[in-house]
């Protein structure tokens, strides 16, 4: 049994020491040997304090002695203490083990030198995680920005004007939505490029955003097709004053590659509760009437009512 | 449940005991460390009256330090701080710089602050539970602490408490030179356990009064 015994203490990951009443060693593990190159046949029957000096100050004679004396176990920590024996961090537990009314002192070594390591290793990890975190949800915004606008002009596109569309019905807001066409952008394709008509576009979003007030949405939907929604705006005459500050802004011509293009659009109006009540309906009069005004000459507006 | 005299010597004896507990946390972490019991509070934890909508300690993030002893005199002892007062309290004693701002508890109490608050623990439960078992000339066992960083409401602290009877709260005061430190010494305590330290000190009060 006493072969077992020891045989399964030298296998254990700490180290084991035990001292007699006078803290002579009765007992060095494998596991110290390995740690501090020393023989149990070594430190057999000597004084601990000879291969662990810190046992000779008062400090540490007193808790093993108190150990001894009460059987009180006490834990000693590494980050308090540092080494008692060999050169690395540990933590020390003590306690008294009683064998036939003989008393010894069990001295648990714990190596944790790692553990400071593996602690600056987690908190590095997690910084590490926090700054992806903070990646993914900055490109979870830039994606959802994406999603939610056009890539050329950078306006809202049809997914979000359509929301903002229907939540202007929900909310019973009356609005005016105008539906926008620049004027022959295939021949301006056609004869300059597409780049050309790219730029076209570009300009033809800022023009629009400045001729409107800043709680009113442009939406580009598609190709040369754009939308506005004028919130809080329902009669004809009020309509028709923003409508001309924005035919007044195209006034201008276009400067692409140097080059000064005329450029026109043509807007149908249809408005919200007079002309219809679902977004849809309200989509199909306002392009009713843009093609009405496409068909009279251009470069004009007219309210879907006036059809 | 105890008079005004029996807290009062109760509170005496116990500032002894963790008056030697202080003298070995000075030893250990270079510094003057001063303990004292600043109030005690005793608890039927079976009368909802004392027990309804009091506060025994801070709710929230709380380290909890605590050890079984038994034989004839048995019962359960904690020691409870604050979370971020346990932080303040191990970088003190390792003499590193600490500001509370309200760090997160998860991240910042490392198994390093553990062991720390583990042999805090120790030592004062030691010297506490060790000097109660003198006074009443019993034996004692007992172990080295379990430190548990654990959240607990203000309906929790009832439950943090469970399986006991009676409570021995000491509200403690840890005074370092850079700090002062708020806790509690909890000691948990059956009828019989409990019986046995009242016992003694109407014993002591008998020999005062001759």
């Amino acid at each position: 049994m006493n072969n077992l015994l020891e045989n399964t203490l030298n296998k254990l990951n700490n180290g084991i020491v035990l001292v007699d009443k006078d803290f002579k060693i009765q007992f060095w593990n494998d596991w110290l040997t390995r740690k501090t190159g020393l023989l149990l046949v070594e430190v057999l029957g000597k004084p601990i304090a000879e291969f662990a000096p810190k046992f000779e100050l008062v400090q540490y004679c007193k808790i093993l002695k108190n150990v001894m004396e009460t059987g009180q176990s006490r834990f000693l920590s590494g980050a308090l203490h540092k080494s008692f024996f060999g050169d690395f961090v540990q933590n020390i537990q003590f306690d008294r083990v009683t064998h036939y009314h003989t008393s010894f002192i069990m001295i648990q070594v714990t190596d944790i030198t790692n553990h400071s390591h593996r602690v600056q290793k987690m908190r590095d990890f997690i910084s590490i995680l926090e700054l992806e975190n903070d990646e993914m949800r900055m490109n979870e915004a830039e994606s959802r920005q994406m999603a939610m606008h056009d890539a050329l002009t950078g306006l809202p596109n049809r997914l979000q004007f359509g929301a903002k569309l229907n939540g202007m019905i929900d909310l019973k807001k009356p609005f005016a939505l105008l539906f926008l066409d620049v004027d022959n952008l295939k021949n301006i394709n056609d004869s300059h490029g597409h780049r050309a008509g790219d730029v076209v576009l570009q300009e033809m979003a800022y023009r629009l955003k400045m001729a409107v007030r800043t709680e009113d949405m442009v939406a580009r939907l598609s190709g040369d097709e754009f939308a506005v929604i004028l919130e809080g705006v329902d009669h004809e005459n009020e309509v028709g004053r923003i409508v001309q500050k924005i035919i007044l802004k195209f006034k201008p011509k276009f400067v692409v590659d140097n080059e000064s293009l005329s450029v026109s659009c043509s807007i149908g109006i249809a408005l919200y509760p007079r002309d219809g009540e679902d977004p849809d309906v309200l989509l199909d009069l306002a392009d009713k009437a843009l093609y009405q005004i496409k068909r009279t000459g251009k470069a004009d507006y007219g309210f879907y009512s006036n059809l | 449940m105890l008079d005004d005299m029996q807290k009062s010597i109760l509170k005496e004896y116990v500032n002894v005991f963790i008056g030697q507990a202080a003298n070995m946390l000075s030893e250990m972490t270079n510094q003057r460390v001063l303990l004292s019991v600043q109030e005690l509070e005793v608890i039927d934890m079976n009368d909802e009256n004392a027990t309804n909508g009091k506060t025994f300690f801070e709710h929230g993030h709380i380290v909890s330090s605590s050890i079984r002893f038994g034989q004839d005199f048995s019962g359960r002892a904690y020691l409870i701080f604050p979370a971020n007062k346990a932080k303040q309290l191990v970088d003190v004693c390792l003499g590193t710089h600490f500001e509370n701002t309200g760090v997160d508890f998860n991240k910042e109490l490392t198994d390093t602050d553990f062991d720390v608050l583990k042999e805090i623990s120790n030592v004062i439960l030691n010297s506490v539970v060790g000097e109660f078992s003198n006074l009443l000339g019993t034996k004692v066992d007992f172990g080295i602490p379990d430190v548990e960083l654990i959240f607990v409401s203000e309906n929790e602290q009832i439950s943090h408490l469970k399986n006991n009877v009676y409570m021995l709260m000491f509200f403690t005061s840890f005074k370092m030179e850079m700090a002062e430190i708020k806790g509690v010494v909890v000691i948990a305590l059956g009828m019989h356990s409990l019986n046995m330290v009242v016992d003694k000190i109407n014993e002591i009060i008998g020999e005062m009064n001759e």
